[in-house]
């Protein structure tokens, strides 16, 4: 290019700078569009690739039901395809927090690892000390580290058990790559569903066996890749048959272990029983012992007596004798003293003699008394022993039992797909993915529509000058080449910019309501630089094509033609003007207006499409707010009419139940005691989690919850048979007389047949009666209440919601009262980020309407100066003239919003269909006031370019209608 | 008859950047109502300033201008639209027509806006074309396409007709004819008409006419006796 026809061109660009930067923003808008929405997916892959091989996610899960022992994970270990194995202890837990009001929350307590499943600190810091523990982000936040988490009294003692510490410290708040969106998982205890996560240090946990282990294997892929299908296919076969092998060895070792134990048992009971009776023979020789002894003292005793009374009898007659001699006076009395103190010395001894006998009897009798006494003790021991033998003989019989119940364990080996974070993950991706497909096509649309007439338009306001350019000599391509360049470079600018914008400004918004469910990392941009640079190019190709188009005609005619001014379109009759009936009520001015709108048909399309564009765009984003905004609340004020989940700690009789009505009687209008529980539906590499409800046929569930398909309302279903909402029916491919089969958290089945399909738009249901469940689960326990609030004219029905659920979570037995009041508000508050998405919606569908506005009004302006500036001269006031000119901008506009209002239905319903979620189904519908706001929308973005543009109305100068025509 | 336009010491200066052009230089000069005015000068003399000052389009440095008893160079801009549309008929050298209206619409357009405005249609038989009203534009020839703007300007019942080179688009004949209607028109209505051109030979219509050169009027002469355009030759 020559060095004065380059100069020449940028004076273009700076002269026309509006009209060159139209092009720019539009192409900048379709290529922005495009591969915003195309990046979408892979950024989104990245993001959870880059969060899940940063925390090392499991890729198989080995679960005995009897445990697992270090002498397995290493037998895991030695598995060619494995890298790393890990035992890891879970525990489903109840806890309590510090302060809390709501009572008693189910965790599900997990192992801090070092290899696989790490956790991804939030905030805080690790926990150093085993009674320290991570919170989930999801339920604590970082006001919540230093607080602690203390077991609660109402958890089983195999739970407590499970657990070294009854209270643990958070340390720090963070994310499992185990779960990648909002849901827990389902649980035996409390409500039947996990609310959240705490990781501890091992130490923490005090079993003797791991609950599972994690598999990190040695090859890795990309996540939801084809390879590492492959991968996952071919590793699954000896995992299995490992996880196999160790349940048998843990079933050999515990069976075992309890016969050794049964066996040293029995041969202690044997052992005792033989002492026992040895001791029963002792103790009867000896008895008979004592019994000769006491004979032989008895004689003794006889003896003694027989000798006291001799005694006795001897000394009176001596002493008579004596007497009767010294009376006779036979004897002195000297004689008598002598032989008186003689006979008295004889007596003396002889009785001392006696005594001595005596004491010794009795002393004999002492200790024969006591031996008695020993040998009743030994009696009574002996029977105690006897007794205890017995007791022990029926503990060997039950030992014995129990040995033969020990089941033979279950074994899985899971892999990510029953991970329901990350199967979820797999599909919500793809949402953004459908959307792509539609948009750009439009916006391609659009940004040609706009080449095509900007640089038509441009090409014409400059044929004299080309004739000039050609009388000098320039040849046909250099002076295309301008043009070329003029229109080149501002879609390869406009390209670029739209090319790096969308691909940072799409994934991030979108992200943002990703978020809703999946907030685990930050968005990670991906720069498609292929996808780009086709897109530039097909935008490259979109603009100078254009730009050749027009200039074909035109330089096909020789200088001299050029030069002359061309002649100007000729005016035209519209189709209207055949219709007298409307035409004759126009007044002149819109009977103007309305010739100049259709005169110009490669404008009216680009603006009818642009601007269609737009109105769609702003329908398309209120209805997808209206769709999901108010799909809690249609959910309650529909379906669910419940003031009060309740939960219990354990499954209640009928007193407790009593017990409750009673307490809670000024709360409660109706209640309807019942079973809810979590399971899950495996179907076809889907896991859906389902809220499993279980009431007996009589109760009136009807008061509770509205069961109906649209209009007709459904019979709760009888034994063997069910209802599931229609949209987890529609995503399993599942229809009414088809057989559903879910697993409770034992991973027990239960089949029932599908009878009806229920409207419902919060999580998943499948209801089933008591019989149903008794014959395929075991018993109904009664876990759950449904209350409703009744407007009773009480005292306390003027207390908050929330109030009122406190108090109910003071009543005995009850573990968590969800209060249907907040749950709403949350959920409300989540929806927040959807607000992002229409802002994005709404920005785009400005530019699409400021761009094509801005540039049919420029082009209109620029090529009927000379009318303006004439009317100027008439005497038209500046508001007449621009009314003059923005007149047809407002036609043009309000046809263009009639087109969209269908166009923009359609479009909604469009990418309705494409966002599936599994928490939610949508009540696909758009609000008058939502078409309002986009027609409005529309009208306003219309009327902030005529704003704009008026000014450029008034700088055109009278004198343009003195000058000759160019 | 009194004085109706009055011209003095009437100065413009263009900013242009850091040059500044003088394009008129105290230009004194009166008009009186009911004549034709034929205002004269080479290119570049300074006619059109003249024309634009006159015609409400521009405004001047300094001096006044007077219009049937209103000083015009005081007017706003608000003002001076005001004055366009009741007081002034434009006819331009390239007629200026609408070219998505017809011949009776091109009228309207003016009509639309006035006080009291001739019937579009009367306008149009008054200038011969009432067999060609609903023609576009591009369907007339030149001197049709000025009539229908001559027609536009007088369905206004203007107080003062400003012609900006009215024949200078036109082949001698025409041009001829529509000097005449110009000339009928005066004659019938007591009209004041203004005609601006580069064309000498024309200045025999004239009541009144003021030649400009430089920026400056350099003479004003009266024809006692205008000739009919009909004996005018050049």
């Amino acid at each position: 290019m020559k060095n004065s026809m380059f100069k020449s061109t940028i004076r273009e660009i700076k002269g026309s700078f509006g009209r060159w930067f139209a092009i720019l923003a539009i192409i900048a808008l379709g290529v922005g569009f495009f591969t915003g929405l195309k990046v979408c997916k892979p950024a989104f892959l990245e993001t959870g690739n880059t969060y899940l091989q940063e925390h090392s996610f499991f890729d198989y899960q080995l679960i005995s039901t009897l445990g697992l022992e270090e002498e397995d994970i290493s037998a895991f270990s030695d598995i060619d395809s494995v890298e790393v194995a890990e035992g890891s202890y879970s525990a489903d837990v109840l806890i309590t927090e510090d302060d809390s009001e709501m009572g008693d929350l189910v965790t599900k307590f997990l192992t801090i690892s070092k290899n696989i499943n790490t956790p991804a600190l939030v905030a805080g810091k690790m926990p150093e000390n085993d009674n320290e523990c991570l919170g989930d982000s999801q339920n604590f936040t970082e006001n919540d580290i230093g607080k602690h988490v203390t077991i609660s009294s109402s958890n089983k003692e195999s739970t407590v058990d499970m657990l070294t510490y009854e209270t643990y410290t958070i340390t720090g708040i963070a994310d499992s790559p185990l779960y990648l969106n909002f849901e827990r998982g389902s649980s035996p205890i409390g409500d039947g569903s996990v609310a959240c996560f705490i990781m501890i240090n091992p130490g923490g946990f005090s079993s003797d066996v791991f609950t599972e282990a994690y598999i990190k294997l040695s090859q890795s892929a990309y996540i939801f890749s084809d390879e590492y299908n492959e991968i996952r296919k071919a590793s699954k076969e000896p995992l299995e048959q490992a996880v196999e092998d160790a349940s048998d060895r843990r079933y050999a070792s515990i069976i075992d272990e309890a016969r050794q134990k049964v066996a040293d048992i029995e041969s202690d009971i044997l052992e005792n029983e033989k002492k026992l009776i040895d001791a029963e023979a002792t103790l009867a020789t000896n008895e008979k012992d004592l019994q000769d002894k006491q004979l032989a003292l008895n004689s003794g005793f006889e003896q003694y007596n027989i000798l006291v009374s001799e005694y006795q009898q001897g000394r009176k007659v001596a002493y008579d004798q004596l007497d009767a001699a010294y009376a006779s006076g036979s004897l002195t009395e000297a004689q008598y003293n002598e032989q008186l103190s003689q006979l008295n010395q004889q007596f003396d001894a002889g009785w001392a003699q006696l005594q001595s006998l005596k004491a010794e009897l009795d002393s004999n009798q002492a200790k024969l008394s006591s031996g008695f006494e020993e040998v009743e003790k030994a009696k009574a021991d002996l029977s105690a022993g006897m007794a205890e033998l017995e007791d022990g003989k029926q503990k060997l019989k039950d030992a014995k039992k129990e040995i033969n119940k020990i089941e033979y364990p279950d074994s899985y080996a899971l892999d990510r797909q029953t991970n329901i974070g990350y199967v979820c993950f797999s599909n919500d991706t793809s949402i953004v993915e459908g959307i792509a497909k539609v948009f750009p096509v439009f916006f391609f649309l659009v940004a040609a529509l706009v080449c095509i007439t900007t640089m038509s338009r441009m090409i014409e306001e400059q044929r004299t000058q080309i004739g000039v350019l050609k009388a000098l000599g320039y040849g046909t391509n250099q002076i295309l080449s301008k043009y070329m360049f003029y229109s080149g470079t501002s879609a390869l600018i406009g390209g670029i910019t739209g090319f790096f914008v969308g691909t940072y400004l799409f994934p991030w918004v979108i992200w943002q309501a990703y978020r809703m469910m999946y907030d685990f990392a930050d968005i990670t941009f991906v720069f498609d630089w292929y996808t780009g640079g086709l897109v530039i190019l097909a935008a490259l190709v979109c603009s100078v094509g254009t730009t050749l188009y027009s200039c074909y005609h035109e330089l096909a005619q020789v200088p001299a033609q050029l030069i002359r001014p061309k002649a100007p379109a000729a005016g035209k009759r519209i189709f209207l003007e055949r219709v007298p009936a409307i035409w004759k009520r126009l007044k002149f001015l819109q009977k103007v207006s309305i010739r100049n709108v259709f005169r110009y048909k490669k404008r009216f399309f680009m603006m009818v499409v642009g601007v269609c564009g737009c109105t769609a765009l702003l329908i398309t984003g209120f209805g997808v707010r209206d769709s999901i905004k108010n799909v809690v609340d249609t959910q309650y004020e529909e379906i669910f009419h419940i003031d009060y989940e309740v939960t219990f700690n354990h499954g209640i009789d009928n007193d407790e139940q009593a017990a409750f009505l009673e307490e809670n009687d000024s709360y409660i209008n109706k209640c309807l005691f019942l079973y809810t529980g979590a399971v899950d539906a495996r179907i076809n590499d889907q896991v859906k989690s389902i809220n499993l409800v279980v009431c007996n046929n009589d109760e009136n569930i009807r008061d509770f919850v509205d069961l109906h398909n649209g209009s007709e309302p459904l019979a709760y279903p009888s034994k063997g048979e069910g209802i599931i909402n229609d949209n987890l029916a529609k995503s399993l491919n599942l229809t009414v007389g088809d057989s559903i089969t879910v697993h409770d958290s034992n991973m027990k089945p239960l089949t029932v047949k599908i009878v009806g399909l229920c409207d419902n738009y919060v999580y998943n249901y499948l209801y089933i009666n008591d019989q149903t469940y008794e014959s395929q689960l075991g018993d109904v326990e009664v876990n759950a209440a449904y209350i409703l609030n009744g407007n009773q004219e009480s005292k306390e029905s003027a207390l908050e919601p929330h109030e009122v659920g406190s108090n109910i979570m003071d009543s005995e037995n009850v573990t968590s009262v969800t209060v249907t009041e907040d749950f709403r508000n949350r959920i409300a508050n989540t929806l927040k980020s959807l607000d992002y998405v229409i802002a994005l919606i709404i920005a785009c569908a400005a530019a699409l309407a400021f761009i094509v506005l801005y540039n049919l009004t420029n082009i209109n302006i620029t090529e009927r100066i000379r009318e303006i500036a004439t009317i100027k001269v008439l005497g038209f006031y500046s508001r007449e003239t621009s009314s003059y000119v923005f007149r047809e901008n407002v036609i043009l506009t309000a046809i263009s919003a009639l087109v969209g209002l269908p166009l923009g239905t359609w479009l909604h319903r469009f990418v309705m269909d494409r966002i599936q979620v599994d928490l939610l189904s949508f009540d696909v519908h758009i609000t008058l006031f939502s078409y309002m706001l986009g027609v409005l929308g529309t009208f306003i973005f219309a009327m902030i370019v005529n704003l704009f543009m008026r000014r450029k109305i008034a700088k055109v100068n009278m004198t343009e209608s003195l000058k000759s025509i160019e | 008859m009194g004085t109706f336009v009055k011209f003095e010491n009437v100065k413009k200066v263009y900013q242009m950047g850091e040059v500044s052009i003088e394009a008129l230089t105290d230009a004194t000069f009166e008009i009186e109502k009911g004549e034709i005015c034929v205002i004269v000068g080479p290119s570049g003399a300074g006619k059109t300033t003249l024309l634009n000052i006159l015609g409400g389009m521009d405004t001047l440095t300094s001096g006044d201008v007077w219009l049937d008893g209103s000083e015009i160079s005081k007017f706003n801009q608000r003002q001076l639209t005001d004055y366009r549309r009741h007081f002034i008929g434009f006819v331009f050298q390239f007629y200026n027509l609408v070219q998505n209206l017809t011949a009776v619409e091109n009228v309207s357009l003016a009509t639309q806006i006035c006080k009291n405005p001739m019937d579009s249609a009367e306008a149009l038989d008054k200038v011969g074309l009432s067999h060609r009203i609903d023609n576009f534009p591009s369907q007339l020839s030149g001197g049709e396409q000025q009539r229908v703007a001559i027609a536009r300007a007088l369905a206004k019942n203007p107080k003062l007709l400003l012609c900006d080179e009215p024949t200078g688009a036109l082949d001698y004949n025409t041009g001829k004819s529509i000097l005449q209607l110009l000339q009928d028109t005066a004659k019938e209505t007591g009209m004041t008409v203004i005609i601006i051109t580069h064309n000498q030979a024309i200045t025999p219509m004239a009541d009144r006419v003021i030649h400009v050169k430089n920026g400056t009027v350099t003479s004003e002469g009266i024809n006692k006796n205008p000739l009919p355009i009909a004996q005018i030759e050049w």
